[in-house]
């Protein structure tokens, strides 16, 4: 199978990630449950790897990173516990339903939303966004890289503009955390929502939050914090604010061996290599009669997604011709960006994804490219 | 069953006959984290020490506690300064 759908989750591993939780499931106790030396291991390596997120992602604490299930998990705990009713909020057009869904949930609750719009290429209107904002609003929540163009939103110029009104400023980085350096203190950044399963190549199960410590997130989940065990509430130190129950000490081990890799082999080389994939991609099929490529392909400053359809054929159909005759694995139909394919216009047949990792090869490359264009030959005839 | 050589025994029973009350230094922290922090700090100085389960004469409950003999209590207390780690006190007591 030739694996383009590094978006929805990397599959091209590092072979030390497997190895790292290999080993941890066979040697980790519970973190912070008991002071054995399992248990102590357990928290040691979960410290360590709250330095490493900490440091990749420019929080000066490790205490300001807390662990969750994945980004969706992340950005529900920051919406959620940043809103309440009467504060307005600002989103865009680019958002995952990971995004839009807590805040249509504030909403119901009484929070205002304004939805920033982007033109058909998915290119964010940041003027718009500025203009939209009012005395009570609280919150600026965007993706840094659209799931279904790869578009990326300039975080820096958002966060500015944050930073001078006193807003909070949250940033969804599933597209892009591992690929492209993200720095909360240069960006303004209160709120960072990562998940681990993707660019930063660590298991499914795996993913947090890096929160600046002025920033009063409200406990989500409340439990066994491995302290003041009689104490009726959540403690409300950082991280364990935002962390009850067991941690995923296992899946940690892995994140922690990807985000090893990415620093070893370098966040720029790894990105450049997904780039030049993505471009020998785009460049093999934009010129194909019926093939219609989404986004905005002006500079290379973007996550490594061509998203595109052929014809009128539907995304589905030619996902799974992709899948069956060639061995190709793509995404197709709708992205969980209901706004996006708005937008582009691809609400009826979706879109199909290609995605790219530094690990596929220019044969997986060329292979991608005669399949699209072999099913586009037989839809033009 | 798993069967310990006789040795195993005696030389356990040898530590426990061996283990005489001190009094110690133990620091208590808010949380986890904190603690492993300034365990790896502790290694790095390097400042004698272990984390123990916080001792019931001092809370009862859950949690870890940095343990050490109290002749590095200023030791400690620089440490926790320095590097601007939270904590929630020092208390001396025999374990």
């Amino acid at each position: 199978m030739i694996y383009l759908d590094h978006a929805a989750t990397s599959l091209l591993k590092p072979t030390a990630v497997a190895k790292a939780v290999y080993e941890a499931i066979l040697s980790l106790g519970n973190s912070g449950r008991g002071v054995n030396d399992a248990a102590l291991d357990a928290a040691r390596l979960i410290y360590e790897t709250r330095e490493l997120a900490a440091d990749f992602f420019g929080a000066q604490d490790p205490a300001q990173v807390a662990f969750t299930l994945n980004a969706t998990m992340a950005l529900n705990m920051a919406i959620k516990g940043l809103v309440q009713s009467g504060d307005h909020v600002i989103t865009t057009q680019l958002e995952h339903n990971s995004v839009l869904r807590p805040l249509y949930e504030m909403e119901e609750r009484g929070a205002e939303l304004s939805i920033i719009p982007s033109d058909f290429q998915g290119r964010l209107d940041y003027e718009a966004l500025e203009a939209a904002i009012k005395q009570n609003t609280r919150l600026v929540v965007c993706t840094h890289a659209s799931n279904m163009t790869g578009n990326l939103v300039d975080i820096e110029r958002i966060g500015e503009v944050c930073q001078k009104h006193g807003i909070f400023f949250v940033v969804d980085a599933s597209q892009t955390a591992g690929a492209i350096p993200i720095d909360m203190e240069r960006a303004h950044i209160d709120v960072v929502c990562f998940t681990g399963h993707k660019g930063l190549l660590g298991p499914q199960g795996t993913g947090g939050l890096c929160v600046r410590p002025t920033c009063p997130i409200r406990t989500f989940v409340s439990g066994g914090s491995g302290i003041e065990s009689f104490s009726k509430v959540q403690p409300s130190a950082m991280p364990v604010r935002l962390e009850a129950g067991t941690l995923n000490a296992h899946g940690l081990a892995g994140l922690r061996a990807g985000i090893l890799y990415i620093l070893d082999t370098g966040i720029n080389e790894i990105h450049l290599q997904q780039i030049y994939l993505m471009q020998r991609f785009l460049a093999g099929v934009k010129i194909l009669p019926e093939v219609e490529v989404y986004g905005d392909f002006s500079s290379m400053d973007r996550a490594a997604i061509v998203s595109l359809n052929i014809g009128s054929m539907d995304s589905a159909i030619v996902c799974d011709q992709l899948q069956t005759d060639y061995g190709i694995a793509v995404r197709g139909g709708g992205h969980c960006a209901p706004l996006m394919h708005k937008a582009l216009g691809t609400i009826t047949k979706g879109a199909v994804r290609f995605s790219f990792s530094h690990l596929n090869t220019e044969a997986d490359i060329d292979a991608a490219i005669a399949a699209v264009a072999q099913i586009a030959a037989a839809e033009e005839a | 069953m798993l069967r310990l050589p006789l040795w195993h025994k005696s030389q356990r029973l040898r530590r426990l006959e061996m283990r005489v009350k001190k009094q110690k230094a133990v620091v208590l922290f808010g949380t986890t984290t904190m603690a492993m922090k300034f365990e790896k700090l502790a290694k790095l100085e390097p400042l004698p020490g272990r984390l123990i389960p916080v001792p019931a004469q001092i809370r009862a409950g859950c949690g870890l506690a940095f343990c050490t003999d109290c002749k590095y209590n200023e030791r400690v207390l620089s440490l926790l300064i320095r590097e601007k780690i939270s904590y929630e006190r020092i208390d001396e007591v025999f374990l």
